[in-house]
């Protein structure tokens, strides 16, 4: 565990190093950042313009809503998926070998090797939106939301991070598969609501077979702490045994893929 | 026990396949054809520690795919292999803290920093104590003569130079075992001369086993006293390179020079005439028959210089696989002989 920090961390240096090369404008992606949030806000505010709730949802809980699915696409962008798109990459390049020569689990070595470390303005400012909607609820936000939220989120990132593993472990039989990355995206996009507003059946395929309820619904929901919203009081144990399954499922699918792994060029 | 062993390895590739046009590409969307290729078919061999072999082939031999499982990156269709008492491809740490793989023809350093971040973090990843690391970094940087590239960015250097570095970034946790996948490929020829010889220099100091593959023959036949041929995934030989040519070409080449020219002398009648330019003659002779050609061609011609040599390797390898090659004539393609299609739902 102990050498596993290093390691991130060591990555997370070379990370930032390589981006300093290439001078981006780190101003300008933070304004974009803002620009996302404000975007979303816009529609929250023009949604509640017309109505009062939305399926038990008022104003302030999609504020959490909205803070919730910044922080989440933050972290998303932060370490999932670029590390899973260059998984992709070396896959179809044979560079995956540099990486399996290596004494440390492979697993590990794959998902830690990116880090785009300017994406934590999104975190920021998720996490600001969230903390301002929760407390125009209530003033006194209780420890217990706070825990159970950061638990439901870190569950959601476990739940979304093995999804990814297992859509780069793909790549092993499916050389191209780098357009999985939008459909993802124009998926994930349907978490900006809160799953209750769907048919009963489309809530259900949003819950157990794209577990996206999981991801911002739910969490968002434990940090309100307001039953009106239909999330279930559950929720958190449900997300917690998702969360294992499907870290232990996709990584036995990244072992068992590996053994498929032929490199390109022979 | 040698240090590397291999017994009957085997590869097996499946490789889709689909006819060119329109509706071939759209029936393989759902039915997909499936051709096999064995591109490894149980090879054996054993190397003693220390050793330097070097591996010749043709393209698709199969050289790289036995480098490959050998260093844990692909797992045999068939066969055993055992290289420091562990099995390849389970891939333990402590296996791998104890080999190197290099492959001339990709990088493993950061392309946006300078070579010494890439040093580093490998240093880390190995987890190297700094003191060793340190001494490793300083012989490696004087052996290779890299100093004054370390602050550059990687993507500014040469290719010469890149590969320099590339040789000291998969050398610097100091492996017992190396495996050399073109070490020298697209490098010019001085510097094709100093890799070589850092890696006989390396070999040297730390006795390292040293597998390598080369295009070319100047490496092989400057570092590796043993010599594996490998084509369409078999093992054809395995000995020394004088071995090699009196085996694989029993042919010695007889280099004449005459006093005048001569007309009409029957130089076919000895062997096989490679050039006949005035008073310079050179013949390929059966081996056996090389003395009672000699002694012919001194008795009958006004000879002023007479040498008798191996045919350079070069040649040697090209009759293996040219003899291969026409073996399978009608095939064309080297690795098609192997091949076996069936379909696969």
């Amino acid at each position: 565990m102990r050498r596993a920090i290093q390691l991130i961390l060591l990555y997370a240096r070379v990370s930032v190093q390589n981006f300093a090369a290439y001078r981006f404008d780190f101003f300008m992606r933070l304004f974009m950042s803002f620009v996302q949030l404000g975007a979303e806000l816009v529609i929250v505010y023009t949604i509640f313009f017309n109505t009062k709730s939305l399926a038990g949802w008022r104003w302030q809980h999609m504020v959490v809503l909205v803070g919730v699915y910044r922080i989440v696409a933050g972290g998303i962008r932060i370490y999932i998926v670029p590390n899973m798109r260059a998984v992709l990459e070396d896959i179809r390049e044979g560079t995956l070998d540099f990486v399996l020569l290596k004494p440390v689990n492979s697993q590990l070595l794959v998902s830690i090797r990116e880090f785009v470390f300017w994406r934590f303005t999104d975190i920021v400012l998720g996490l600001s939106a969230a903390a301002y909607g929760a407390y125009k609820l209530s003033v006194h936000v209780t420890w217990v939301q706070v825990t159970t939220f950061a638990f439901m989120l870190a569950a959601a990132f476990a739940i979304i991070y093995a999804l990814w593993l297992a859509l780069a472990t793909l790549g092993f039989w499916f050389i191209r598969v780098q357009n999985i990355e939008m459909v993802f995206w124009n998926v994930f996009e349907a978490g900006r609501y809160p799953v209750m507003i769907y048919p009963s059946w489309v809530q259900w395929s949003l819950t157990f077979l794209i577990p996206l309820a999981f991801i911002t619904t739910f969490p968002a929901g434990m940090l309100t702490g307001d039953s009106a919203t239909g999330v279930p009081l559950h929720a958190p144990l449900l997300a917690g045994g998702m969360a294992v399954v499907s870290l232990l499922a996709s990584h036995w699918f990244w072992r068992y893929g590996l053994k498929h792994y032929s490199g390109a060029s022979a | 026990m040698p240090q590397i062993a291999v017994e009957q390895l085997s590869k097996v590739f499946k490789v889709p396949e689909r006819e060119g046009g329109f509706i071939a590409s759209m029936g393989s969307l759902f039915r997909r054809r499936y051709r096999e290729v064995r591109a490894v078919a149980d090879v054996s061999f054993g190397v003693e520690a220390g050793e330097i072999v070097g591996f010749l082939g043709p393209n698709g031999a199969g050289k790289t795919t036995t480098l490959k499982m050998l260093s844990g990156l692909l797992f045999p269709t068939g066969g055993k292999a055992e290289v420091l008492g562990h099995t390849p491809w389970k891939r333990e740490s402590a296996y791998l803290r104890r080999i190197s793989m290099l492959m001339g023809q990709r990088s493993q350093l950061q392309w946006d920093l300078p070579a010494m971040d890439s040093f580093q973090v490998h240093g880390a990843i190995y987890d190297i104590p700094k003191p060793q690391f340190q001494q490793t970094l300083d012989e490696l940087i004087e052996l290779l003569d890299i100093s004054s590239v370390l602050k550059k960015q990687v993507r500014t250097l040469s290719l010469g130079e890149r590969m320099k570095c590339e040789i000291c970034v998969s050398l610097l946790h100091r492996p017992d075992v190396l495996f050399l996948d073109e070490p020298t490929i697209g490098v010019d020829i001085e510097m094709q001369a100093r890799i070589r010889r850092f890696i006989g220099e390396y070999n040297a100091r730390y006795g390292a086993t040293i597998i390598l593959t080369s295009h070319y023959m100047a490496d092989v036949t400057a570092l590796c006293k043993r010599i594996v041929v490998i084509d369409h995934g078999k093992l054809l030989f395995d000995g020394s390179l004088a071995e090699l040519s009196t085996r694989m070409a029993p042919f010695k080449v007889i280099k004449i020079d005459l006093d005048r020219p001569v007309d009409d002398y029957a130089f076919a009648a000895l062997g096989d005439v490679m050039s006949c330019d005035d008073q310079k003659v050179v013949l390929r002779v059966p081996r056996k028959a090389a003395s009672t050609a000699t002694a012919k061609l001194l008795n009958d011609l006004p000879i002023l210089d007479l040498t008798i040599e191996d045919p350079p390797i070069e040649d040697v390898i090209a009759r293996v696989f040219g003899t291969r090659e026409s073996d399978s004539a009608g095939d064309g393609k080297a690795s098609m002989a192997e091949a076996t299609t069936r379909r696969v739902k």
